[in-house]
């Protein structure tokens, strides 16, 4: 009996605790990290590089995200929210997914393919010269060029 | 007035075709008087826009509002100078300002002493009068500077709040002097191509030119990007909202060009990759300008009731595809480039490496601005490009052209070797290394700054090292002092030194801008004598004031400040209600240092004495200026003339008939 008494209160603390916890966890505000963090990633109707101070719409965003979240939804959840209302516009980048996944990969595969025909065109440029692409040679430094500079000026002040 | 004003554009139409024609007939007939008398028709137009610009900022300054564009963009009460930048605030005086500068350029070139029996000028005019005559039809036909209306009004609508600040002073007619300062190497290319002259003495003709339109460019941009920052609403110093996007694109092609005509001009290669670029350039201003006019991407630039984006959309299409056919017709002379690529290991190859980038980071830019565009023609979704994709895709991008930089400037030309990079990059590395300790040590853990401020700072060593160097080497011969050493060897190698300057001024604004990403914002409401507490910084809002400004309410909080227990004085957001005007505008109240900038917003009060403040502190934005600023002397210094100034070259060619 001892036993379950002990355990009873222990359920009890812990469920107790677990409760603060959790109310302590839910209170977010429009200074939350998490809010802030989820507010970046949405369009706000075209608000989103307005003022916080000044914008409205953007304090509307900000005060439901915090509700969302402090009725227990989670980041993607609530992601999810406006994406189901506004559609992929209502976020501020696309998504990486889809045809939208063409958005983020495009420049890099551009320049990829130009980097690789540059590559390809030197290597073939310089190998038709038959000179070795890496080689130890002749170096027409700063330091040289601006001496020669410096003696071709005097050469050509006194004589 | 409306009678000189409608005329002076009526007849700078007339004669800008007169000279069109003129200079064409000259050319086939290779008679000078022709030319002559396009030269003189050319002058005529100048002065006419000059008397039209100088009618529109009479009525303006007057407050003559039976013109509409009077009443539409001023009020009686505005300060003089913003009745006068009101000029360019709508569609047809910013035209009129673009085609003044258009013509404007073109007298400097056509009436030039370094011009002087260049067979180019006939054909340099008749492509720039070309561009005049489509600016003078849209502003003789579609948009019109000198319109009246059919009552008077009693008083104007009054210029946006936003609008009057310094910033509407400054960025459009800097801007507009880069974007139509780029229409003189086109110009200059094409007339080249026509001619048949391949070599680089266009090239050589045109640096100037060049480079001050890059300069004044970059100069719209930055000024554009401080006026933002200061101005609520418009994203920070930049947002890569299309319209930014749109005068960001020509100014990395033209970068990408001043670099590559160096290869040219030393080695007589990438002749067609040089015009293209100032084709592409060029046509990009005509692109911005369309998105600008068009309406077609939301923007916080673009003019609202503006239909003019097709006009610019067909004249950009017959821009491009007459430059394209005269390249493709000079193809076979082009082709042969004279010199070779002799290692991959050479500062031809960075520059053909910096190109790629340049063109790359161009291509990120137009393929994200043009994105929504696309995704709605393709699957009928919109979709929104913001602020994360374009840091996300752009940061690499511009990141590893910081690293070119770096390694640029201290590679030898033709072939550098193993033995050479070590020496050149060994110590900027080791120095750089030990800041990406000092960075950690301090307790900096994302990688990505810290991989960033590793790569500037190895930038701006190696750049540092190429002036010690030169220093090194001049004393070395002529002893003399490291002042007058490093003095000298600035001066007579300017184009050179210059571009170093540039390129640290680049890297300043590359730790504002990384720096930057740090910032940290709260919002709160508190009573009187309520403090509010962000990083170091404590804030406590003391009360709140009205006064009286002309027309208008002004609202302000006073707020005293303390950073780490010391006092740092007070500072006043505030509101302003306007006379004339239905919204308030915000003025933020900004306290900068170098390290950081404490910037506070008056958001919102309560009659009980409570104010909401919205407070940020955004770290290093300062060097974002000081930055642009540096980048800007290096450019003016690069082009300074006088004794070992970058001399443009006379024409000493075979001498024709016509010039």
């Amino acid at each position: 009996m001892k036993v379950v008494k002990l355990l009873t209160l222990l359920l009890i603390i812990f469920f107790s605790s677990h409760a603060i916890t959790s109310a302590d966890e839910a209170s977010y505000d429009i200074n939350s990290p998490e809010v802030k963090d989820i507010a970046s990633k949405l369009s706000m109707q075209d608000h989103e590089t307005h003022d916080l101070g000044t914008c409205a719409t953007k304090q509307r965003y900000y005060g439901e995200i915090s509700e969302l979240l402090n009725e227990g939804k989670t980041k993607e959840e609530v992601l999810d929210y406006y994406y189901s209302m506004y559609g992929e516009e209502g976020l501020i980048a696309p998504k990486k997914k889809g045809f939208s996944l063409t958005a983020w990969l495009t420049p890099f595969v551009v320049l990829g393919i130009a980097g690789f025909a540059l590559f390809i065109g030197l290597k073939k440029m310089i190998k038709n010269q038959k000179s070795p692409l890496f080689e130890e040679t002749r170096e027409p430094n700063i330091e040289d060029e601006i001496t020669t500079s410096i003696i071709e000026e005097e050469r050509k002040k006194y004589y | 007035m409306h009678i000189i004003g409608n005329l002076t554009i009526y007849l700078a139409l007339a004669l800008a075709i007169y000279a069109f024609i003129i200079f064409i007939v000259g050319i086939f007939k290779q008679d000078q008087r022709f030319v002559d008398s396009g030269k003189a028709a050319t002058l005529a137009v100048f002065i006419l826009s000059s008397i039209s610009m100088l009618i529109l900022f009479t009525v303006l300054g007057t407050s003559q509002f039976q013109f509409e564009y009077v009443a539409s963009y001023t009020s009686s009460d505005l300060p003089l100078v913003y009745k006068l930048a009101a000029l360019w605030a709508g569609n047809a005086g910013s035209l009129l300002l673009w085609a003044f500068f258009l013509t404007m350029y073109t007298v400097m070139v056509a009436y030039s002493r370094k011009m002087k029996n260049n067979p180019m000028i006939p054909y340099i005019s008749a492509i720039m009068l070309a561009n005049t005559i489509f600016f003078y039809l849209i502003l003789a036909f579609v948009t019109k500077p000198f319109l009246l209306l059919d009552r008077v009004p009693i008083e104007g609508r009054g210029l946006n709040p936003m609008l009057q600040d310094p910033g509407m002073i400054l960025h459009p007619v800097t801007l507009y002097l880069g974007y139509v300062g780029l229409a003189v190497p086109f110009a200059f290319a094409i007339a080249a191509l026509i001619l048949k002259s391949t070599d680089a003495f266009w090239l050589r003709m045109t640096r100037r030119w060049t480079i001050v339109a890059w300069c004044f460019l970059t100069l719209g941009n930055v000024i554009g990007g401080w006026w933002a920052y200061l101005e609520l609403g418009w994203g920070g110093y930049w947002a890569w909202d299309p319209v930014e996007n749109a005068s960001f694109m020509p100014w990395l092609t033209v970068t990408a060009y001043l670099h590559s005509v160096m290869i040219q001009e030393r080695k007589g290669m990438l002749k067609i990759w040089n015009i293209s670029l100032i084709i592409l350039s060029y046509a990009l201003t005509l692109f911005g300008t369309f998105l600008v006019r068009s309406g077609v991407l939301t923007s916080v630039h673009a003019f609202g009731d503006s239909n003019l984006g097709g006009y610019f959309l067909i004249f950009m299409a017959l821009v491009v595809i007459f430059s394209i056919y005269v390249l493709m017709s000079r193809y076979h002379l082009l082709k042969q480039d004279s010199g070779q690529f002799e290692s991959f290991l050479s500062k031809e190859t960075s520059f053909l490496v910096n190109n790629l980038i340049l063109i790359g980071a161009t291509f990120a830019v137009f393929w994200g601005t043009i994105f929504p565009l696309v995704s709605e023609a393709v699957r009928g979704t919109k979709v929104t490009v913001g602020i994360p994709f374009f840091n996300t895709v752009m940061s690499p991008i511009l990141l590893a052209l910081i690293f070119v930089m770096a390694i640029c400037p201290l590679i030898a030309w033709q072939r550098s070797s193993m033995k050479n990079i070590k020496d050149n990059f060994m110590i900027p590395a080791i120095i750089s290394l030990v800041i990406v300790g000092l960075l950690v040590g301090l307790g900096m853990r994302a990688a990505y700054p810290i991989i960033a401020f590793g790569i500037i700072s190895f930038a701006l060593l190696t750049n540092l090292l190429e002036f010690y160097r030169g220093v090194k080497a001049r004393r070395k011969v002529t002893s003399e002092a490291y002042p007058t050493a490093l003095y000298r060897l600035m001066i007579r190698n300017r184009r050179r030194y210059g571009g170093y300057i540039v390129h640290l001024g680049i890297g300043l604004m590359a730790i504002g801008i990384v720096g930057s990403a740090f910032d940290s914002e709260t919002m709160k409401t508190v009573p009187k004598g309520g403090t509010i507490e962000i990083e170091d910084f404590v804030l406590t809002y003391e009360n709140l004031s009205q006064q009286r400004e002309g027309l208008n309410d002004v609202i302000f909080a006073n707020i005293r400040v303390e950073k780490a227990g010391k006092d740092l004085g007070y500072i006043q957001p505030e509101r302003i209600f306007y006379g004339n005007w239905e919204e308030p505008s915000t003025e933020v109240a900004v306290l900068s240092s170098l390290r950081e900038d404490l910037y506070v917003v008056l958001s919102a009060w309560e009659e009980d004495g409570r104010a909401t403040f919205v407070v940020k502190v955004n770290p290093l934005v300062q060097w974002v200026w000081i930055g642009s600023f540096v980048l800007v002397i290096g450019s003016i210094f690069a082009v300074w003339t006088g004794k070992y100034g970058n001399v443009t070259p006379r024409y000493k060619g075979p001498k024709r008939l016509v010039s």
